[in-house]
C-alpha cells in the first residue's frame, strides 16, 4: 500500500477470551500518549466471537497521516500471537519485509524460526508468558492474563512506542485499580523477551 | 490532534452516546440490535450515573421504539434512538408519521446490509430503503464526524423553518465498533451552540388543544375555527421545508465549524484533490474514505481525479451537484447499495440530478462491498481504470457490474462450466 512508510499495521492473533480486543485499544491509547502518533485506528475482526475460538484484532498507528482506509489488514508489519496454537503458515507469510513477529511462546527466536522453517525477512520477539502467568497464578476466569504482558514485548520490540506511554495506556483504558497490575505485568513481561534480528 | 488530553480513542457507536449526552437528549429508547447495540448501552450507562438526566424508555421492538419516540417528541422534548437493518425496516411505518408529523427526532443508523441471507456484516441497503420517507439523511466518514453531524443534526431538525427528523448514518462495524481519536467538546460550548428545544409541539400543555395524527381528508375543509389543510397541503409542506432545508444545514455546519474549528466541506459534500480534477469518484461513507488512497494512487500515476463524498443525501443537492460537475468528463460511482432490477441508488440519484446539465458527464456506476465484502483500493483503481477506457469508447454496459466478486473461487460453478 502507498501508505507502507506512513502507517503501521497491526494485526492480533489469539483466542476469544484472550484479550485481543482490549490489546488492539490499549495499543492505539499508547501510541497516541508516546506522542510519535498523530492518528490511530483499532478494530476487532467484525462478527460472531466465541470463547475459545482463533480470533484477530486489528490497528492502525500513522506518524503524519490521517488514516482513512478501513479495508482489511492482510499483510501486517507487526503480527502479535498471544497463543501459539492458532498459528497458520499464512500468518508468518504474511507479514511484510521487514515485519516483526512478536510471540508468547516457550521457544527462543532461534527455535521458532527453525520450527516454523521462517525463511521471510522478518524480526522475531518471542516471551515465554503461559509460564510467567502460571508462575504468578495469573488468571482471568481461567485463561492465563497474556494480553498486557505481551504489550510489554511489544515496546522491547518496538522503539516508537515506549514503555512509559504503554502503562500509561493500560492504566486508561482498564481504569486505575486493574491497570495499575497490569502496567506491572507489561512491565515484568520486558525482561523475558528475547529478540532476533533486530 | 494536538494535546493528549484533547483526544480520546472512541467507537463509532460511542461517539454517538457522547454526542446524545452533549445535546441534553430527554428521552431515549430503542430496541438492541447488531451493530448499533453499544450506543444505547452507552446511554443507559450515562443515565444510570448521573450524567444524563434522561429517560431511557424500554421497548419490544423497533416498531415500538420509534412510536414511543413520535409520542414523546410530541410532548416538547428532545429525543434519540438508534437502529440497524431489520430494525429500522421495522420502523417504516413510524418513520413516515414521524416526518408527517414534523418531529425533529434524530436517529443514528449503524448502517448494516439486509438479510436474506442473513448478515450482520455493512452495507449501504438499510440507509438508502428509507430515503422517501420524508427524513433529511446525512452520511458519516469517521467518528469525529459522527459526533460533530449528531450535534449539528439536532440544531437543524429543531430550526422552526425546518422541523423535520434525521438520520445520521454511519457504517456497521466499520466505524461502529472502530476506534478513533475523538473530540468531545465542553458542556457549556456546546449549549451555546444547541440551545433547548423550543417546540412546536406540546402535548403536555393542557391549555391548548392540540390535534395530532387526525384524519386529513384530501380537500380543505373550512371550519369556524379556520380553514384546515388536506393530506395534500401538509405533503407539499413537508417537501419544501426538506428541499429548503438545504441552507439551513449549510448555515448550521458554518456556525458550528466557526464554534468548534472542525468542518466537513461545505456540510453537504466534502471533496478531495478535486481542485484540477477531470474525473470523480462519487461515493458515501466507507467507500469515500477507501477512495481517498485509490485517487492517491492514481494521482501518482497522473489520472487527474478527485473524490466527492456526499454528506447530505436527503434533500439531493442537485443545484450543488450540477455547479460542481459542470465540467466533468467522468464520474464514477461506487455504491455500497443497490436498486434491484435497475442499479446502484447513488449512481441513479446522479445521474437524474445531471440530466439537465448542459454539460452531461459519462457516468460509470458499481457496487462494492454489498454484506460486508472489503473494500479496498486496488479493486476501486481497477475500477476507475475500466471506466476510463468505457468513457473513451463511449460504451454503456447494459448490466450492474460488481466490483470484488470471487464467482470463479466457487467449485460448484466451475463444475458446471465442464
Amino acid at each position: 500500500m502507498s501508505d507502507a512508510e506512513e502507517i503501521t499495521e497491526i494485526v492480533f492473533y489469539g483466542r476469544g477470551g484472550q484479550g485481543c480486543v482490549l490489546a488492539s485499544q490499549i495499543i492505539v491509547e499508547a501510541a497516541y500518549i508516546s506522542g510519535n502518533y498523530k492518528d490511530v485506528v483499532a478494530f476487532p475482526s467484525f462478527g460472531a466471537e466465541r470463547r475459545g475460538a482463533p480470533v484477530q484484532a486489528f490497528a492502525r498507528i500513522s506518524k503524519n497521516k490521517k488514516i482513512w482506509t478501513r479495508a482489511q489488514i492482510k499483510r501486517p508489519d507487526i503480527a502479535i500471537v498471544l497463543d501459539e496454537t492458532v498459528i497458520t503458515p499464512d500468518i508468518i507469510k504474511n507479514i511484510k519485509e521487514n515485519g516483526i513477529l512478536i510471540i508468547n511462546s516457550e521457544k527462543t527466536p532461534e527455535e521458532l524460526k527453525n520450527f516454523y522453517n521462517i525463511t521471510n525477512n522478518i524480526k522475531i520477539a518471542s516471551a515465554n508468558i503461559n509460564k510467567f502467568c502460571i508462575e504468578r497464578d495469573l488468571y482471568l476466569e481461567d485463561i492465563p492474563i497474556v494480553n498486557t504482558p505481551i504489550l510489554g514485548v511489544l515496546t522491547k520490540a518496538l522503539d516508537s512506542i515506549d514503555l512509559e506511554s504503554m502503562k500509561k495506556a493500560i492504566i486508561k483504558v482498564m481504569g486505575e485499580k486493574k491497570g495499575e497490575s497490569n502496567s506491572f505485568l507489561a512491565e515484568e513481561a520486558v525482561k523475558l523477551t528475547m529478540l532476533l534480528n533486530f | 490532534m494536538t494535546s493528549v488530553e484533547e483526544y480520546q480513542v472512541m467507537t463509532g457507536n460511542h461517539a454517538a452516546a457522547n454526542a446524545c449526552k452533549g445535546a441534553r437528549v430527554q428521552v431515549v429508547a430503542a430496541y438492541p440490535i447488531t451493530p448499533q447495540s453499544p450506543v444505547v448501552e452507552k446511554i443507559s450507562f450515562f443515565i444510570e450515573n448521573g450524567e444524563l438526566n434522561a429517560r431511557m424508555v424500554r421497548v419490544e421492538s423497533e416498531q415500538s421504539a420509534l412510536t414511543a419516540c413520535v409520542a414523546a417528541s410530541a410532548t416538547g422534548v428532545r429525543v434519540y434512538t438508534a437502529t440497524s437493518s431489520h430494525g429500522l425496516l421495522l420502523m417504516y411505518e413510524i418513520l413516515c408519521w414521524a416526518a408527517g408529523n414534523r418531529l425533529p427526532i434524530v436517529m443514528n443508523i449503524a448502517m448494516r446490509s439486509v438479510g436474506a441471507p442473513w448478515s450482520v456484516w455493512t452495507d449501504h441497503q438499510d440507509a438508502f430503503t428509507v430515503r422517501d420517507t420524508g427524513w433529511i439523511q446525512m452520511f458519516c466518514e469517521d467518528n469525529q464526524e459522527i459526533y460533530d453531524t449528531n450535534l449539528q443534526a439536532y440544531r437543524i431538525a429543531e430550526d422552526p423553518s425546518v422541523y423535520v427528523p434525521i438520520f445520521v448514518n454511519y457504517d456497521g462495524y466499520i466505524l461502529s465498533h472502530t476506534s478513533m481519536l475523538v473530540k468531545l467538546e465542553p458542556q457549556k460550548k456546546i449549549d451555546e451552540f444547541l440551545p433547548p428545544l423550543k417546540h412546536h409541539l406540546n402535548l403536555g400543555d393542557m391549555n391548548v388543544v392540540m390535534g395530532v395524527c387526525p384524519v386529513t381528508t384530501p380537500h380543505i375543509v373550512k371550519r369556524a375555527e379556520g380553514t384546515a389543510p388536506g393530506y395534500y397541503e401538509f405533503r407539499y409542506s413537508l417537501q419544501r421545508s426538506i428541499e429548503n432545508s438545504i441552507n439551513k444545514v449549510k448555515e448550521v455546519h458554518d456556525l458550528f465549524a466557526e464554534k468548534f474549528g472542525r468542518s466537513y466541506g461545505n456540510g453537504i459534500y466534502k471533496t478531495y484533490r478535486a481542485e484540477d480534477a477531470e474525473m470523480y469518484i462519487f461515493a458515501v461513507g466507507s467507500v469515500a474514505s477507501e477512495s481517498r488512497l485509490a485517487i492517491d494512487k492514481l494521482r501518482e500515476k497522473g489520472v487527474k481525479i478527485g473524490l466527492i463524498s456526499l454528506k447530505l443525501f436527503r434533500p439531493f443537492p442537485t443545484k450543488y451537484l450540477r455547479e460542481l460537475f459542470k465540467d466533468a468528463k467522468l464520474i464514477v460511482v461506487f455504491d455500497r447499495d443497490i436498486g434491484y432490477g435497475y442499479e446502484g441508488i447513488l449512481c441513479y440519484e446522479l445521474k437524474s440530478a445531471l440530466y439537465q446539465s448542459k454539460n452531461r458527464p459519462f457516468i460509470k456506476g458499481y457496487i462494492v462491498g454489498l454484506g460486508g465484502r472489503d473494500v479496498n483500493a486496488e479493486d476501486l483503481i481497477n475500477g476507475v481504470y475500466r471506466a476510463i477506457d468505457l468513457e473513451k469508447k463511449n460504451e454503456y454496459s447494459e448490466q450492474t457490474e460488481f466490483i470484488g466478486l470471487k464467482l470463479d473461487e466457487l467449485d460448484f460453478l466451475q463444475k458446471e462450466v465442464k
